[in-house]
């Protein structure tokens, strides 16, 4: 039995915890423009996770995950702007509005059985449905959108403009807490239920779990979880619309992450962020103010899923998985105990 | 209130559009029976032809229409390379990973599109696209009149293509069993290049319609992708045929509903019928997979 020091001390717990300090330091010497793509990867890196828990873990193809995102984003705002909510209170009710919209839609697909592209098609649809209703709801400001009123910053109201600091850590902990429940989840008998839908759906059935109702807790879970996001980004735009929170390229580009990533990894969703928001941001900054033209960045984002699909379907998790543990063996391990 | 002749215009227009849906979810709808590939690039390959024959009109003069005779055939092309490098590879892979491709390459085409031709809304102006003709009371655009008998015709021809001819017959074969109709000597791999590409072809054929009455810019494809899916969902999946009747039920739910309703509620009529269909009969209206 390692003691607890040696197990502080192996390369396999103290490299992560480097990464996370990394992390936490990263705003010292980025420039603001690398900070918010740096925000950027952890808002869809947790985008990520949550859509992961229904399409990775549950193996339900949902590509409708915007209109939860828009729904938490226009919960908080809607709030914060008629009664001034904090955005923080806000969260939580918006929340609650998805995970209500992703049971309704969790119902309707899984009492009818759908599952593959029908159930792809339907997630659209009922997303879709969504975003027309916010396009037509004047109260929500319609088509236009809404504008947030601009306040000096503060935490209650969760408005920051000098700096972008406190916004990326807001990111990183909110990526942090997702990734705790992940976790927890996995590792829970609710996750095993979730797995064993994924793999075989009919022997999980004949083994008593009722799949009808973990599928649907999955939708739920994912959708709230996805909402939290929605006003972390309208708080960090301040502006909101339908066609910015609600589109089907929002729900494509939050799964193309996982799918580039790995999908039902636990790291998956982060290592495709990392991978696929610089690309975005970075030739929409340079190339784009370059040469004056967009669609570099999806051109290059679109090989590279292409290139996924084709050379490593399972996400580029697993090379980063080998350069990792090489990382890990190579680093000195004080852990003398440990043989493996 | 409703006008009878205002109305009747309305449908008729909306039965028109409704056989462009048919045509480019016909190809689709080809593709998804034959090699259960779900074909996200389908409606950017039509963009595709769209500005092909954008420039060949604004450059060269070239009637539009005239283009059926280049577009179809370099969209087969380019349908037979996607298959080759592409698609091939992805035969049998999870429905996300083709899903993941596909749209992969949709992204890349509309977004060289984007890079080469701008984000622009172009239009042929001649004198054919703005024409009209009137039946009885009834004013009809010309091209949209045009397009939608020629894309009768052509679902008609894949049709006859599909169930007269020896090579219909082994696509049809490999879609029933891909390994029987190996072991009876039909070339799969073959068969799946071609279905591929005459997939393409018509997503090409609907692209140079298309282009005489409507805009052409690089994401139009995403006016038609939802669309195509719903078309062949609500038809049924792999009926070639069915796809008229899911293309016209889109056109008329649209039309009829943005002229009875308001017109930004139109997207949501077509899917809230499609949701229906789908609680209520998931293999489409016209059940059964086959092609």
């Amino acid at each position: 039995m390692p003691s607890r020091i040696s197990r502080l001390s192996s390369s396999r717990f103290y490299f992560p915890c480097i990464l996370f300090i990394i992390a936490l330091l990263l705003p010292v010497w980025l420039p603001p423009f690398l900070l918010h793509v740096a925000i950027m990867i952890a808002l869809f890196a947790y985008l990520g996770i949550a859509w992961n828990i229904l399409c990775g873990y549950t193996g339900k193809l949902g590509w409708g995950h915007a209109a939860f995102f828009g729904i938490g984003a226009y919960a908080s705002t809607a709030l914060y702007m008629t009664y001034r909510v904090s955005p923080w209170i806000g969260m939580l009710l918006g929340a609650v509005f998805a995970a209500a919209y992703g049971a309704v839609c969790g119902i309707f697909c899984f009492r009818f059985g759908l599952g593959g592209h029908y159930l792809v098609i339907a997630t659209i649809a009922l997303a879709e449905v969504m975003r027309v209703i916010f396009i037509n709801w004047d109260g929500m400001g319609g088509a236009w959108g809404l504008l947030m009123p601009v306040v000096p910053d503060s935490w209650y109201e969760l408005q920051f403009h000098t700096t972008r600091i406190p916004y990326y850590y807001i990111a990183l902990a909110m990526l942090l807490v997702i990734l705790y429940i992940e976790i927890k989840i996995v590792n829970s008998k609710l996750g095993y239920y979730f797995v064993g839908i994924r793999d075989d759906e009919g022997m999980a059935e004949s083994l008593g779990i009722d799949t009808f109702k973990y599928k649907v807790i999955a939708m739920v879970i994912s959708a709230a979880l996805t909402a939290f996001g929605g006003t972390f980004y309208a708080q960090y735009v301040l502006y909101i619309s339908p066609e910015t929170v609600m589109p089907v390229g929002l729900s494509t580009d939050i799964l193309m992450g996982v799918v580039v990533g790995g999908m039902g990894r636990i790291a998956g969703p982060i290592i495709g962020a990392a991978i696929i928001q610089p690309i975005h941001e970075l030739t929409r900054a340079y190339i784009i103010a370059y040469i004056g033209r967009g669609g570099l960045d999806y051109v290059v984002a679109g090989t590279i899923m292409v290139l996924v699909a084709l050379l490593r379907p399972r996400g580029v998790i697993e090379w980063i998985e080998k350069v990792y543990n090489k990382v890990i063996g190579f680093l000195p391990s004080f852990a003398t105990e440990e043989t493996t | 209130m409703i006008d009878i002749s205002t109305f009747l215009q309305v449908v008729v227009s909306a039965l028109l559009l409704g056989g462009i849906y048919a045509l480019i979810a016909a190809g689709f709808n080809l593709i998804y029976g034959v090699m259960d590939v779900i074909n996200c690039a389908q409606a950017d390959m039509m963009m595709i032809a769209m500005y092909l024959c954008f420039w060949f009109f604004e450059l060269y003069g070239v009637h539009p229409l005239l283009m059926l005779f280049l577009a179809t055939p370099l969209l087969f092309i380019m349908g037979i390379l996607t298959q080759r490098f592409i698609i091939d590879r992805l035969l049998g892979a999870p429905l996300f990973i083709q899903a993941i491709a596909t749209i992969g390459l949709g992204y890349v085409l509309q977004n060289l599109a984007l890079l080469f031709w701008k984000e622009d809304y172009r239009m042929i102006y001649m004198e054919y696209t703005t024409a009209k003709t009137m039946v009885g009371f009834i004013s009809l655009s010309l091209p949209r009149l045009v397009a939608f008998v020629g894309c009768l015709v052509m679902i008609a021809m894949l049709y006859m293509l599909l169930t007269k001819t020896d090579f219909g017959r082994s696509i049809r074969a490999t879609s029933e069993s891909r390994e029987a109709a190996a072991l009876m000597g039909i070339n799969v791999k073959h068969v799946y290049a071609l279905v591929f590409a005459i997939g393409a072809a018509c997503a090409g054929i609907a692209g140079v319609f298309t282009s005489t009455f409507y805009y052409t810019y690089p994401t139009v494809g995403a006016v038609f992708l939802l669309k195509m899916f719903v078309v062949v969902v609500l038809g049924g999946c792999g009926n070639v045929l069915a796809s008229i009747a899911g293309g016209l039920i889109v056109g008329l739910a649209e039309g009829v509903g943005s002229f009875l309703l308001l017109p930004s509620w139109k997207d949501a009529i077509y899917q809230v019928i499609f949701l229906i269909v789908l609680a209520i009969k998931p293999t489409g209206i016209f059940g059964e997979k086959k092609v």
